[in-house]
């Protein structure tokens, strides 16, 4: 790859498709990296001691690579922010991670709704779920507006689902981590409003309650009134926030 | 020496918890500032 960028005696190297370097006297100052999600979207970060050198990879990826980009910074973190508002980055949305106890009181499944535990849903009913779910997503607010990535790959052994009159109407899925994850819930449209993703949010705590696990940790987007009402009334407090920013 | 989380490991939610192990990239111009880049499976 040819050098792309140079000032004073930084120099910017596309080392591969999507990682750049920043080098100062044969040393490595700075690395900048584009990753694509599974909706399409192309994010950015750039590592960066100086502000200058930052800034200098920031143009560089931005010159190389076609728009709209996205990178996520932690909100606390003001230089980083900072840096990519410099670059010509807007802020586009806002993301709660919060830790939610596993060990509070929960509350029961409504009538008619039973509980399916982790790994236990069969896997055909649980992709049909699935794609109901998508489809509800994509017809509606879309998948840019979840937080993280969004696994396209079905893995049974991290959901737990409910169930009513035999059809699975609603699931939970867990990530197993030192501090599990709540990836995702969803119940399906036409039965909100009833309890049940509070059930299976209740239902996946108590599991990892029972496993010896004190809390949980979920991603929010902060416009998502109903998912923070759900977490913030199982107990779940703010730990920190995350800015999605975009640049188009 | 303080170190903070790479952009990398930001852009995947990957979250540093106590006593995680992890790989950490010392600045060239401070050696009591660091860089999170990879966090090992316990």
């Amino acid at each position: 790859m040819n050098p792309s960028d140079t000032h004073e005696k930084t120099v910017v190297t596309r080392v591969a498709e999507r990682h750049w370097h920043a080098l100062e006297d044969d040393l490595v100052v700075g690395r900048g990296e584009a990753s694509r999600r599974p909706d399409g979207r192309v994010f950015l970060s750039v590592d960066a001691w100086h502000g200058a050198v930052f800034d200098h990879l920031a143009e560089a990826v931005l010159r190389d690579l076609p728009r709209p980009l996205y990178t996520v910074v932690d909100e606390a973190d003001l230089d980083l922010t900072t840096g990519w508002l410099r670059a010509g980055f807007s802020i586009r949305r806002r993301e709660w991670e919060y830790v939610v106890p596993t060990g509070a009181d929960r509350a029961p499944a409504p009538a008619g709704v039973t509980m399916v535990g982790v790994g236990d849903a069969a896997e055909e009913p649980l992709k049909e779920l699935d794609r109901v779910i998508r489809d509800e997503v994509e017809a509606t607010i879309g998948w840019q507006e979840m937080p993280a990535e969004v696994r396209s790959v079905l893995d049974p052994s991290r959901y737990a689902v409910a169930a009513r009159a035999g059809d699975y109407v609603g699931l939970v899925r867990v990530v197993p981590l030192r501090q599990p994850r709540i990836g995702l819930i969803a119940v399906r449209a036409d039965l909100r409003r009833r309890g049940i993703a509070r059930a299976l949010l209740g239902y996946a705590l108590g599991a990892l309650h029972r496993s010896g696990v004190a809390t949980a940790s979920a991603e929010v987007n902060e416009a998502n009134a109903a998912a923070t009402a759900l977490f913030e009334g199982a107990g779940a407090r703010r730990a920190s926030s995350n800015l999605e920013l975009v640049i188009r | 020496m303080l170190a903070h989380i790479s952009g990398k490991i930001r852009r995947n939610y990957i979250k540093i918890l106590p006593y995680d192990r992890v790989l950490v990239e010392l600045s060239p111009y401070d050696l009591s500032r660091g860089r999170i880049l990879f966090r090992y499976r316990s």
